[in-house]
């Protein structure tokens, strides 16, 4: 019989730096700590976790991954919720796996299942730096008074020079990239019309960089779930000609009839969403054939265990997975885990300004990305630790609960 | 008129409840509530919607429901942000009924009718201190050290239902709601039920049936916590007893489950308030899964996506009615919407936390007579926090202000 590790000490920490993130560590005692994390705001994140997870969590056996996850979901919204509930959820089930893969000395890839391929191909989302992160108001890329913040401020790039972005993305060895020029437009009219000249202007980029790089690069259009259905339809048309790589939440995931009639519209393949979470508001997208692949976020969907469950209900449908990146390091490593492992893994997304800056202040290793492609090492868990700057900053508030 | 200043109040007596007092310059405090997990909920208040909030024209109530919306990045389904948003909108409403000296549901477009029969649902008041996920108050009767009070109607009908219908009927009260079932659940996670369970679950509704007859409706309520075939061998058996709905026969998430229930039986399946927005009612509704709607107006997105869920519903030819059994502002938003919503039929009650909890939290309590509430009639909402409630220890008030 195996020893059953007991949770004895959960704590989560509020960065000031990022302000959009909470991180959690979780503590057995057998010495061992596991770490999650998930985006959005940390607030009421925290508060779940510390007012009603922790009462249920500590003491309890860390290895009964299953068992908790259904639990935690019961407490509050049930287990379709989308809210701050199933953030703290994903963020303990992410932490839990860790630690799974430290007592055992496994990677968290192994214990999925082990590796259905070596690397995997990614694609680059062309945020800035201060995208996710900057709350505060003032100039945003596009608008003639912002500064560009470094040489990857790729936002910017995407709307000032289009085929320059592309360029030194193929330098980088991308091969795919992810724009979203037509948001810009959105608020205008809350997304419920978009001008023939808007259309045009948001269509710019796929064209130049189309004619420029031709089958070297392909582009997906990302439409943030900012249209109403005529409007992503319109969209959709017009960058057509210029073979985009896929239609990204082309509506409200509200909807999901909706969603299958855009899918339905188009023969460029249909991807969503990093918006939804659990197997059965999935299962309800893939039942309604509203999407040709699947996009989840590990922080939000229910943690690695509800991505797994999700991936392997997805294959069942023949429907492929994509792995959303873009809101924080732990969660980009748990992605390239599962990207690793799942038989039916299409592309996992990374942004290269984040990798390149922040992600490296949080944590101490990431996926390793080189021509284009994703892997990680061997290391126990998620093979990352908190940085030792991370850990010491005086913008760290940290609570703590334990038995 | 602008928004000054916005309160999150709680008790440590019921953690499980939090309200919302949104203040403004011209004087005016507007209430609003919600319940269940509520740490995350007010977390939520306070860190993104208060700092949006203050400044804004309370009075633009649809523009602030929908900036709260993108401050929180949710889609429907219930979470602590969708209560939040409840709560505040609530709150919203009664400085917008306060303002135009009209109760909520007359600034809601006016009512079809100024009454409506109520039903009993038979907690007991500590029911509202803590509802385990798995429990519903019925997993171990002696962990509350606290006596029961006068209307321990929960242990009155798992041991003798026949004496509760009894009172409710000489009350006025002619249906009442109970969950017998639930003790069983923790057995198996709700995957299996045996029939000896089935058979000793039935025991309160054939008790009630052999004292009053048919002269009071019972809703049975199953709480999701069944799956399928469970659920069906627990319906099967109620079809003897013509319970008025049958509530909640497996979870809310799975929309086909409750379809495959409401098709294989002619008892009227009932579902469910957990949910947030007319969009996460929608698939439910146009699949027939359901022939009766229920909300709260505390989890579905306030005032503002009530009255678009009872709309969708009576679309549907489907007849709705809002839960009770949370908080006293809940209450007073649930009898407004029954008031202004053509297919409202009736509106839940727990005579329990009226008699015992509520009046010690707010000053008014709503007009019920005979088994009948009554509109009412102050403009606004039609309550407000006690000033002894709010001067009480074990009351906290959080502020953030411009």
């Amino acid at each position: 019989m195996a020893k059953s590790p007991k949770i004895t000490r959960i704590e989560t920490f509020h960065h000031g730096e990022y302000p959009n993130l909470a991180f959690v560590k979780i503590h057995t005692d057998d010495g061992l700590f596991g770490v999650g994390e998930t985006p959005g705001s940390p607030a009421p994140v925290h508060a779940f976790i510390h007012a009603d997870a922790a009462e249920y969590l500590l003491g309890k056996d860390a290895s009964q991954l299953d068992l908790h996850w259904s639990n935690l979901a019961k407490m509050a919204g049930g287990m379709r919720s989308r809210g701050a509930e199933m953030r703290a959820l994903s963020a303990i089930d992410i932490a839990l796996w860790d630690l799974f893969g430290k007592r055992v000395g496994e990677p968290v890839y192994n214990l999925l299942g082990g590796l259905s391929r070596n690397k995997i191909k990614v694609y680059n989302t062309c945020v800035g730096y201060p995208f996710y992160m900057d709350r505060t108001e003032g100039p945003k890329p596009g608008s003639p008074d912002y500064v560009p913040k470094g040489p990857y401020d790729d936002a910017y790039a995407s709307l000032i020079d289009p085929v320059g972005l592309a360029e030194s993305l193929h330098a980088d060895g991308f091969r795919a990239m992810k724009i979203w020029p037509f948001s810009q437009f959105a608020a205008k009219t809350n997304g419920q019309f978009i001008s023939l000249e808007d259309l045009e202007a948001g269509t710019e980029p796929f064209r130049l960089i189309h004619e420029a790089m031709g089958d070297q690069m392909e582009v997906a259009v990302e439409m943030t779930q900012s249209w109403n259905l005529p409007s992503a339809i319109k969209i959709a048309q017009a960058v057509t000609p210029f073979k985009p790589l896929w239609f990204e939440d082309a509506v409200q995931m509200d909807n999901l009839d909706a969603l299958a009639q855009f899918r339905t519209s188009t023969n460029i393949p249909t991807i969503a969403s990093e918006g939804v979470s659990t197997r059965w508001s999935f299962r309800e997208m893939f039942v309604k054939q509203a999407t040709d692949i699947c996009m989840f976020d590990l922080g939000w969907v229910g943690g690695i265990s509800e991505a797994k469950r999700v991936a392997t209900m997805a294959e069942s449908f023949g429907i492929p997975i994509a792995p959303h990146d873009c809101v924080g390091p732990i969660a980009f490593m748990a992605g390239v885990h599962l990207s690793l492992n799942a038989t039916n893994t299409y592309i996992q997304e990374t942004v290269r300004s984040y990798r390149a800056t922040w992600y490296n202040d949080i944590v101490t290793a990431l996926p390793k990305v080189e021509d284009g492609f994703a892997s990680v090492s061997d290391a126990p868990g998620l093979g990352l630790d908190f940085t030792e700057k991370f850990l010491k900053s005086d913008l760290l508030t940290v609570q703590v609960s334990e038995l | 008129m602008r928004i000054t200043k916005v309160e999150t109040v709680r008790t440590s007596n019921i953690p499980r409840w939090v309200w919302v007092r949104i203040h403004t310059d011209s004087g005016l405090i507007g209430l609003g509530e919600s319940t269940a997990v509520s740490a995350p909920t007010e977390a939520h208040i306070r860190a993104e919607l208060a700092p949006y909030l203050i400044g804004k024209d309370p009075m633009q109530v649809a523009e602030l429901h929908e900036g709260m919306q993108s401050r929180s990045r949710i889609g429907p389904n219930g979470s602590a942000e969708w209560r939040a948003i409840s709560a505040v909108d609530i709150a919203l409403w009664d400085i917008v009924g306060q303002a135009t000296n009209a109760p909520v549901h007359q600034a809601l477009g006016g009512r079809v009718r100024d009454s409506i029969p109520i039903y009993n649902t038979c907690a007991d008041w500590r029911y509202a201190v803590r509802q385990g996920s798995t429990a519903f108050g019925l997993s171990s009767p002696t962990d509350h050290e606290t006596p029961a009070g006068k209307y321990d109607d929960l242990q009155g009908f798992l041991n003798d239902a026949g004496s509760v219908a009894e009172s409710l009927l000489s009350e006025g009260v002619k249906a009442m709601k109970i969950w017998p079932f639930d003790q069983f659940v923790q057995k198996t996670n709700g995957q299996h039920i045996s029939a000896e369970d089935v058979n000793k679950g039935m025991e309160p509704f054939r008790k009630i049936r052999e004292r009053v007859g048919n002269q009071i409706e019972i809703m049975a309520e199953l709480h999701g916590m069944w799956n399928i075939p469970s659920t069906v061998k627990i319906v099967n058996a109620l079809e003897e007893v013509e319970p008025y709905w049958v509530e909640d026969v497996t979870s809310a998430d799975n929309v086909e489950g409750l379809r495959q229930v409401q098709e294989r039986t002619h008892l009227t399946v009932l579902g469910n308030e957990t949910l947030a927005t007319a969009e996460a009612y929608r698939p439910m509704l146009s699949s027939g899964a359901i022939r009766i709607l229920m909300f709260d107006t505390t989890f579905v997105g306030g005032f503002t996506e009530a009255r678009k869920v009872m709309s969708l519903a009576e679309a549907h030819k489907v007849p709705a009615t809002p839960h009770d059994c949370n908080g006293p502002v809940n209450l007073f938003a649930g009898i407004h919407m029954c008031m202004h919503a053509p297919n409202a039929f009736i509106q839940e009650t727990t005579r329990a936390f009226i008699h015992e909890v509520y009046g010690r939290v707010v000053d008014r309590l709503p007009r019920i007579e005979n088994g009948i509430v009554f509109a009412p009639e102050d403009p606004g909402i039609g309550t407000a926090l006690r000033e002894d409630f709010l001067a009480d220890p074990a009351t906290v008030i959080t502020t953030v202000q411009g």
